[in-house]
């Protein structure tokens, strides 16, 4: 099926111009160093054969609109068939941030996987919890239920 | 596809490593992410996602393999299944499969904007080989920036995995960088690559 033009070589203006434009991308637009790591360690969770639910980030002028003038805090959401989640991220210093959050759907407890470290927090009756003492980095966020039944939720890598 | 598939491709190292990790050698994941990583940032960039986005795209892609993993039946075919997923998720999140029939590239959408910062990183020759690559149609774009990223031999079945035709991969592959040449070759700020 393949058309037999493809088999003939390049010529060096070719290769040239797409070694270049390789060149080109990587210097304006390179792929995020941690890339590869933040897949790693989605894989990493993903071994639970957990539901994956979806992220999304707020325009930060929206997000900032209910914190202190001087406290920088991003909100994202997390969305998957069983449950949605609201959390916020405030920076505490340049090495911690914390990270509250407010859960949709009956879930027990909420897990967060930094790269050094995993931790737990319950929710409590209002669907809230958070982690006080995060270090800045990458974490991912695994959701358990109240039912042992149903599969835990997991979120993609983020950085904090 | 695997009948075609060339020693020293991409889609050939990618595709033995991922065999072996399905094969039990966990540890062996790493390594196909390493390898196809960056051809699918290219794939999610050139597709419209800002770069948060972008990586959100492709990590969701190593996650629906995993979780799909038996799916995926001919090892080979890997690379390819990848660019398709990242596309379509890509397609999803700008919103671009709400338009009509997204099974092929179209030429309207727009070209990444690379920022000025970004653009102060490169060199004049870079300033003006990416100000051709912009004016390029969409698709011409696409497939070259995302098979700078690939070894010869995958050319073919990425430029199907981005919706160009079978038929006419060689004569597609042709014009885009022919169109190129032609258009830095009559470009006087531009000096030949040596």
């Amino acid at each position: 099926m393949t058309d037999p033009s493809f088999e003939q070589p390049l010529d060096e203006l070719d290769i040239a111009l797409l070694d270049e434009l390789r060149a080109t991308l990587e210097a304006a637009d390179p792929m995020p160093a941690d890339l590869d790591e933040r897949v790693q360690l989605a894989l990493t969770v993903q071994a639970l054969h957990a539901e994956l639910a979806e992220l999304q980030r707020m325009p930060v002028d929206l997000a900032g609109v209910r914190s202190h003038d001087y406290t920088r805090v991003d909100t994202v959401t997390f969305t998957s068939e069983s449950m949605s989640a609201v959390v916020t991220i405030s920076r505490v210093d340049n090495d911690t941030v914390r990270i509250d959050g407010w859960l949709d759907g009956d879930l027990a407890e909420v897990e967060l996987r930094e790269r050094q470290r995993t931790s737990t927090a319950p929710v409590d009756a209002e669907g809230r919890f958070a982690f006080a003492d995060v270090e800045r980095g990458l974490v991912q966020f695994v959701f358990r239920f109240a039912d042992g039944d149903t599969s835990p939720v997991i979120t993609p890598s983020m950085e904090v | 596809m695997s009948a075609h598939a060339k020693p020293n491709s991409l889609a050939v190292r990618a595709g033995r490593a991922f065999a072996a990790y399905r094969a039990g050698e966990s540890h062996r994941m790493a390594e196909v992410v390493e390898l196809l990583n960056p051809v699918l940032w290219r794939t999610a960039r050139s597709q419209g996602t800002d770069p948060e986005t972008a990586a959100d795209v492709v990590q969701v892609a190593w996650l629906r393999l995993v979780e799909h993993a038996d799916r995926v039946a001919d090892p080979q075919a890997l690379l390819k299944w990848l660019i398709v997923t990242v596309k379509r998720e890509a397609w999803r999140r700008t919103g671009r499969d709400r338009r009509e029939i997204p099974t092929e590239l179209d030429d309207d959408a727009p070209a990444i904007d690379l920022s000025p910062d970004a653009l102060a990183e490169l060199d004049e020759d870079q300033r003006v080989l990416w100000s051709h690559v912009s004016d390029l149609s969409e698709r011409c774009r696409t497939l070259l920036q995302v098979i700078a990223f690939a070894d010869r031999p995958d050319y073919a079945s990425i430029s199907a995995a981005l919706g160009m035709p079978v038929g006419s991969i060689g004569p597609t592959r042709g014009r885009c960088l022919d169109a190129l040449r032609r258009a830095l070759l009559s470009d006087t700020s531009w000096g030949t690559p040596t």
